[in-house]
């Protein structure tokens, strides 16, 4: 069977904040639920307990830890005045009322959330998960002399290695939830005491989330719900409104993280805005100045898409309109659909990318891929480009809307301030998937789109090449719509098999003057070969490399 | 006055080396008129040739004009001409015509430098208008009507021979105000003053210009022929006209649009290689040589652009502001219509000599007449008047809020949150509204105090700021030098020693003073920090006395200090922004800095952009800095006294730009827009050291920043007698100056809200000034100066150590939110120097001892620590409502009287009393009895009395 890598994914979310938290059932809505469930795009089901995971191909992965926002909690499933999730969510009420209502902090809810995990652990141990965590303070690691010994051990095991990484840098505020006065001034302490603990060990973590967190605020994060989603959790806090890049308390943050001499902290870029973003790798390049140990840390995006073209090219040729109205401290920002492929289908055929700016541009791509780092493609059917399903294939001129935060709006978009970027790209299309396979052409094309970014943006030695920086980062049960047919951990087994027919397939279609991502034999066809290679890599041992990598402390 | 032969000397020696740019566009300017080709093909500004287009009411009618060979217009431009005549005056001395001006709003008008150079002259001048000759037959001359100048009412130069390191000099022109009566009684009114419109597009090259003038003190002439406008500098404009002395300050009018383009400057001669004037003949040209003898080029003017913004720059006092307001008005306004106007939204110019766009759509004639009769439309434009007012957040509450207000002054009001970040919906917040075309904010902000929605109010207007200024008038200076005579500005200290009032001068330049005080404390008194100099290592222990007499050289060599810069402690400073000087270089942070002061293109960038450019001028912001990031090695001469917390580099200040300079903050809002900025970023200090009176933002801005835990350093006050806002609020940590006899600083505020004192008086900083050897280079250098804003970055200093040091303790719950503040000032009042010779009280608990207070651990407070305890919060701001505006109005008025006006090299002021609502004028004589208003134009409070009245509000305000 094909072993998995998985960069991102919740593994217990849905346990910790349930009503029934025996971490050998699913969570799984019934009668009026389920049908929100389905309404939704199937959020609240589980996609990758415990028991899924136990059934899946699933070897090493991240485990994501997160504290839930106030956003979510202040009301779920609320509908014109009602409080329909009271009713049919199986949550621990009692949890969310103390993040409603500022009974806790997040960073005790997230060290919450960690014992609940360190509870588990030796049930999760066992038959049928074999689910082990795992860190650079294990000692048995310490047995293991080379990064090719960690990958050997790690692909051959029965078991199942997680490594943990903290999702929103929310989940170190020591201050009340949406407290009105208080403010967390020292996040960067909590991370240290985090890091200094010996039971428990972070890969990465991500400074921003999906909301605005008022006392706590790190950095500019990208709108990240969708319409349908608003209605299901409205708040304001989900529009960034008062965002301008790094706050100072990020800056110390992320020092915090990268600079901790034994036990360094990976960034997560996604979430940020991409202003934000963009002041990251700046900012990651002055400390790298004074601190050498910078250049050996990658940088990481665990769950992305991408939107197809550079920020360079984007703020020129301007395929979009920012709104004039500031009244609420955010612009709109509305971007014209692209099409980066088709389906076979007569009527609704064009593919398209999300042109939200969640997603990266090809600067970052190649940013992600120069530091060594690793880039998570999401399994989120809205993260890689499709909407709502009876038109996503003819869609009007414009995207969604989404909202920006007014000064990096005006910033970028409006004064197009941010001089970086390789050159954008092409499209041409010959022929077409079906219908059907829609979603997995959108996550082929993203791996192939980041391939041929990456072969333009670096130079890269025999041996090597942008396939080295791909895997899979679900976010199963992170309140994702999954893209058809990989409903949960169980099904991601398959993807091997389907990258072996999509991927060919998006290298034909995104055709850039005879640049290919695949190897191709003399008489045209695929080399079948270089392609099994790359999709082991995509699916498993990159991953795993990068994991090896952080076992052994990110070696040189 | 200045002679016209060194007016045309001047102009030799400044533009002679353009001589062959000037004449080559003369040249393209004949070429185009032999070709009959169009202006379109002459301007090169594509820009300005937009604009002109869009001035044109009817579009087809202006392409075909303005581009073909057409050579008429409608005829209302005669009427407009005329218009414009009645406008322009004769400009006497003592009874002699000597020059030209013109009227530019009510009771201002405007002519050369060099016709009206100073504020005392002005007195000796006046304005004739209507010195014309009438109709024929009789040719007779009409009766004219003298008007006498004051400049007391409106006086703004700015000098021929400008100084490049000063904005907006060297533009010849002076402003100044004339009385509202004739002699023989005739009212100003009679008269339409021409407003000036500072955009583009008035006139392009190859357009011909009309000159209305009084040359050689003629009665009034137009210049009609010969006249097209065909080269520039970036300040003036060259056009052919013909013009003779007297013509000075003459009004040059665009005959396309009828639009004033030019303030008449000079003639433009031809000049040598040596930049000498030539006669016809090509000899070298003297003072004796007759006009008609010179070798023209053309004539010189001033653009128009170039003096609105001049004066939209000025720094004024705030009883100019309404002239001001009044000078540039028309500018914003018809900024507005032409930005409106079709052919600006589109990137595409016609071609020259094209045809304009069959789709085009002619515009309405009207528009076009509003355009250039601005004149009377523009007299009817009313200013954006801004309030800051508290209201609950809530969208019901502002949407009833809303309604009203656009009910009530229109559908253009904007009200929106003055500090988003911070803002907590359901709860009271400050919001900022802004009324367009607002025709007496006064009695719109009665009305607003009894809006229903609004909790309280006040009018944002510019109020003056409390700093180290005491600028040095270097006009005066230069004037007794002039005379022979040394500067008699001098102030005596307790000890009766003199010294000079200042270091600074009033353009931004320092003096050096090592010696003076090097003798004030080793002679004339002996301070226990000062010792006589007999090597490098005396000098540089003197320039950081300040170090000495806080405790900080101990504190930074003892065990277990740990670094600011270390454990990430993140301040900001609050002040005029950061400048270039080496000794501060590289110390702030200029990647999250930020600038709010308004209408600035740079809002993230707290540049100092007085200090821009080859010559540096280091702001307030650069002094204050260095006390806290002066590097410690650099290579300027006498260089001394590091930075307290500069850590070789590594700790960064982040400048936070709120006013453009230590003289007046335009609008609190952007104070407001500050604080919010700063609360997300997550700074845990502040260091202010300028302040205001109190205010109802600024008090909320002081318990928001308190109740969130930071930790907000602010000055006392320098030379007034009560502690000034932010200081006085109980959130902040107010800060009172000491001197190297740890006295009192003689101009320290004092007063129980003080919590410290640190030194203040006599703190080496750094300065820039000018080389004696040439007079002209600019050298950095440092410089001995007074102030609170001196003392306050110590204590700042202090909290950045101590949070350092008792980082991981402080990030305990017993120390959340204003618990760390309280913590501080307990552990800073604890440690406090007691033993100093500071006399009376108010100083708070002594002088800063940082050595001390690094060994005091914290201690938690408890709730009854709390310093808004007992603190009756509504009944503080409606007492604030009703005496704040009187107290600003004195508050200003006051500053006025400390600090004198404004001055640089090119301006100049009178102080007249700002006026009061009819409502504060009762509430004052209710308060102060019927004794002599501020508002009594020409009868002003004396300085003694504003103090008094001043401190009596406050003491009313804070129960003190």
């Amino acid at each position: 069977m094909q072993k998995v890598f998985d960069g991102h994914f919740h593994l217990l979310f849905k346990h910790y904040l349930g009503s029934n938290n025996k971490i050998g059932e699913n969570i799984r809505l019934t009668g009026l639920g389920q049908t929100l469930d389905e309404i939704f795009g199937g959020p609240f089901d589980s996609q990758s307990s415990p028991e899924l995971v136990s059934r899946s191909p699933l070897s090493v992965g991240v485990c994501s830890l997160i504290a839930l926002e106030h956003a979510f909690a202040n009301r779920i499933l609320t509908v014109k005045g009602i409080n329909i999730g009271k009713l049919i969510l199986p949550l621990d009420w009692k949890k969310v009322e103390n993040i409603k209502k500022s009974k806790t902090t997040y960073y005790d809810d997230f060290l919450d959330q960690v014992n609940f995990y360190l509870q588990n652990k030796v049930q999760l141990g066992k038959a049928p998960y074999h689910i082990h965590f795992t860190g650079r303070g294990d000692a048995w690691h310490k047995l293991l002399d080379t990064e090719a010994t960690f990958q050997k051990l790690l692909g051959e095991n029965t078991k199942r290695y997680l490594v943990f990484s903290i999702e929103g840098g929310h989940n170190l505020s020591n201050v009340a939830i949406k407290s009105k006065d208080l403010e967390s001034q020292n996040p960067e302490l909590q991370l240290k005491a985090l890091q200094e603990r010996n039971d428990v060990d972070f890969m990465s973590i991500n400074l921003c989330h999906l909301s605005d967190i008022t006392e706590q605020r790190l950095g500019g994060f990208s709108q990240g719900l969708n319409k349908s989603a608003q209605i299901a959790f409205f708040s304001e806090d989900f529009f960034p409104k008062v965002e301008f890049g790094l706050t100072e308390r990020g800056k110390k943050v992320i020092r915090q993280a990268l600079l901790h001499e034994e036990r360094p902290v990976l960034i997560d870029v996604k979430h940020m805005s991409v202003y934000t973003r963009f002041h990251f790798y700046a900012y990651r390049s002055v400390l790298a100045v004074e601190n050498d140990v910078i250049d050996r840390l990658p940088i990481v995006s665990t769950h992305t898409g991408f939107v197809f073209t550079s920020l360079r090219n984007f703020l020129k040729v301007k395929p979009y309109r920012l709104g004039k109205d500031d009244t609420h401290g955010y612009r709109e920002l509305v971007t014209e659909n692209r099409k980066i492929g088709r389906t076979n289908d007569k009527r609704n055929h064009e593919l398209y990318a999300n042109p939200w700016t969640i997603n990266l541009f090809d600067e970052e791509i190649v940013e992600i891929m120069r530091s060594k780092g690793i880039i998570g493609i999401s399994l989120d059917q809205r993260i890689l480009g499709h909407a709502k399903s009876f038109k996503d294939g003819k869609r009007p001129k414009d995207f969604e809307p989404e909202l920006v935060a007014k000064l990096e709006a005006e910033k970028l978009f409006e004064k197009g301030e941010l001089p970086f970027a390789a050159e954008g790209f092409f499209e041409d299309i010959f022929k077409a998937p079906t219908r059907a396979e829609r979603h997995i052409m959108l996550f082929c094309m993203h791996l192939v789109y980041a391939v041929r970014v990456g072969e333009e943006g670096l130079p890269w030695l025999d041996g090597t090449s942008p396939w080295d920086h791909l895997c899979i980062g679900s976010d199963y049960d992170g309140l994702i719509n999954p893209i058809n047919g990989y409903d949960n951990i169980t099904e991601i087994g398959k993807l091997t098999k389907d990258l072996k027919t999509y991927l060919p397939l998006a290298d034909f279609y995104i055709d850039d003057d005879g640049k290919k991502a695949l190897l191709y034999l003399e008489n045209g066809k695929v080399d079948t070969k270089f392609l099994d290679e790359v999709i082991e890599k995509v699916m498993f041992t990159n991953g795993v490399r990068m994991v090896a990598r952080f076992l052994k402390n990110w070696p040189e | 006055m200045i002679t016209h032969w060194d007016v045309l000397s001047f102009l030799a020696g400044h533009y002679g080396d353009r001589n062959d740019k000037f004449l080559k566009d003369l040249g393209n300017l004949e070429q185009m008129r032999s070709n009959y080709d169009s202006p379109m093909n002459l301007e090169d500004d594509e820009e300005r040739k937009k604009m002109r287009l869009a001035r044109e009411g009817n579009f087809l009618f202006a392409v075909e004009r303005i581009m073909d060979s057409i050579d008429y217009q409608e005829v209302y431009i005669l009427d407009i001409l005329f218009r414009l005549s009645k406008a322009v005056c004769r400009i006497k001395q003592n009874g002699r015509g000597i020059g030209t001006g013109f009227l530019v709003a009510e009771n201002i008008i405007i002519t050369n430098h060099h016709v009206i150079s100073t504020e005392q002259e002005a007195e000796n001048f006046s304005a004739e208008f209507e010195f014309e000759i009438g109709l024929p037959p009789q040719r007779e001359l009409l009766p004219s009507c003298e008007f006498v100048c004051d400049p007391s009412i409106f006086f703004l130069t700015s000098v021929l021979d400008g100084d490049p390191s000063i904005p907006y000099s060297g533009l010849d022109f002076t402003l100044v105000g004339i009385k509202s009566k004739s002699a023989n009684g005739k009212s100003i009114k009679d008269y339409t003053p021409i407003a000036l419109d500072g955009n583009k597009g008035k006139i392009i090259k190859g357009e011909n210009c009309v000159i209305i003038q009084h040359p050689e003190g003629k009665p009034k002439k137009v210049a009609l022929k010969n006249s097209a406008f065909f080269s520039e500098t970036t300040t003036r404009i060259i056009y052919e006209t013909d013009t003779q002395p007297g013509s000075s300050g003459s009004m040059v009018v665009a005959l396309g649009t009828g639009e004033v383009v030019a303030l008449h400057h000079a003639g433009l001669p031809r000049t040598d290689d040596q930049n000498r004037i030539l006669t016809k003949t090509g000899a070298i040209a003297t003072n004796q040589t007759s006009e008609q003898d010179i070798a023209w080029i053309g004539n010189q003017g001033i653009k128009v652009s170039k003096i609105v913004e001049a004066i939209e720059a000025a720094v004024l006092p705030e009883h100019m502001e309404h002239g001001r307001n009044l000078l540039i008005r028309k500018t914003k306004k018809v900024s507005k219509e032409l930005q409106a106007k079709d052919v600006m939204k589109n990137d595409e110019m016609p071609l020259a000599g094209a045809k304009p766009p069959k789709e085009t759509k002619p515009s309405q004639p009207k528009e076009n007449a509003a355009i250039i009769s601005g004149v009377s439309s523009a007299n009817a434009i009313n200013e954006t008047a801004d309030f800051l007012l508290t209201a609950e957040y809530t969208e019901q509450n502002l949407n009833v809020l809303q309604s009203i207000l656009i009910a009530k002054y229109g559908a253009q009001i904007t009200l929106s949150l003055s500090m988003p970040a911070a803002a907590v919906y359901g709860e009271p917040e400050l919001f900022f509204l802004q009324i367009p075309d607002c025709p007496n904010p006064q009695e719109v902000l009665a009305t607003l105090r009894v809006t229903p929605g609004i909790i309280n109010v006040e009018w944002d207007r510019p109020i003056q700021l409390n700093a180290d200024r005491g600028f040095k008038k270097r006009s005066a200076r230069r004037a007794a030098e002039s005379n022979g005579m040394e500067e008699s500005i001098s102030m005596e200290d307790d000890n009766g020693f003199v010294y000079a009032e200042s270091f600074l001068e009033d353009d931004g330049f320092g003096t050096p003073n090592e010696k003076t005080i090097l003798e004030k404390y080793t002679v004339i008194q002996k301070s226990k920090y000062f010792k006589e100099v007999t090597n490098e290592a005396d000098a540089l222990a003197n320039r950081e006395w300040n170090w000495r007499a806080t405790g900080f050289d101990k504190a930074l060599s003892a065990a277990g200090m740990v670094s600011p810069a270390d454990a990430g402690i993140k301040m900001v400073q609050f002040d005029t922004g950061y400048s270039e000087h080496n000794k501060v270089w590289g110390g702030f942070n200029t990647d999250n800095d930020a600038d709010f002061v308004g209408d600035d293109d740079t809002p993230n960038d707290a540049r100092d952009s007085e200090t821009t450019g080859i010559l540096k001028m280091p702001g307030h912001g650069t002094r204050t800095g260095s006390l806290l990031i002066g590097r410690k090695d650099v290579a300027i001469p006498e260089n001394g006294n590091p930075g307290l917390v500069e850590d070789n580099g590594k700790f960064k200040l982040t400048p936070y730009r709120i006013a453009k300079t230590v003289i007046l903050i335009n609008r609190q809002q952007e104070l407001a827009a500050a604080l919010d900025r700063a609360i997300l970023q997550g700074f845990e200090i502040i260091t202010m050291s300028m302040g205001l009176p109190p205010t109802l933002a600024t008090a909320r801005m002081a318990k928001l920043a308190y109740d969130k835990g930071i930790i907000w350093c602010s000055a006392a006050g320098n030379e007034v007698k009560f502690v000034i806002a932010p200081a006085v609020y109980p959130g902040t940590i107010a800060v009172a100056a000491s001197n190297p006899m740890d006295k009192l600083w003689k101009g320290s505020s004092r007063g129980s809200s003080v919590d410290i004192t640190a030194p203040g008086e006599d703190v080496y900083v750094p300065i820039v000034f000018k080389d004696a050897a040439d007079g002209n280079s600019i050298k950095e250098g440092f410089s001995y100066g007074n102030g609170t804003s001196y003392a306050t970055p110590h204590v700042a200093a202090a909290a950045a150590y101590w949070l350092a040091k008792y980082k991981d303790e402080l990030n305990k719950p017993a120390y959340a939110g204003w618990r760390k503040v309280e913590a501080f000032r307990k552990a800073l009042k604890q440690t406090a120097r007691k033993k100093h010779n500071l006399d009376g009280n108010g100083y708070g608990a002594g002088i800063l001892d940082a050595d001390a207070l690094m060994k005091q651990k914290p201690q938690p407070p408890a709730d009854k620590d709390y310093a808004y305890n007992g603190w009756n919060e509504h009944a503080f701001f409606a007492k604030l409502q009703g005496i704040g505006e009187i107290g600003k109005t004195y508050w200003n008025e006051l500053h006025g009287w400390l600090f004198g006006k404004k001055r640089k090299t090119t301006e100049s002021f009178v102080s007249v009393a700002s006026a009061l609502s009819e409502d504060d004028k009762l509430l004052e004589a209710a308060l102060f009895g019927g004794g002599v208003s501020a508002t009594e134009s020409g009868a002003q409070l004396s300085q003694e009395e504003l103090n008094r009245r001043l401190t009596m509000l406050n003491q009313s305000l804070f129960n003190d």
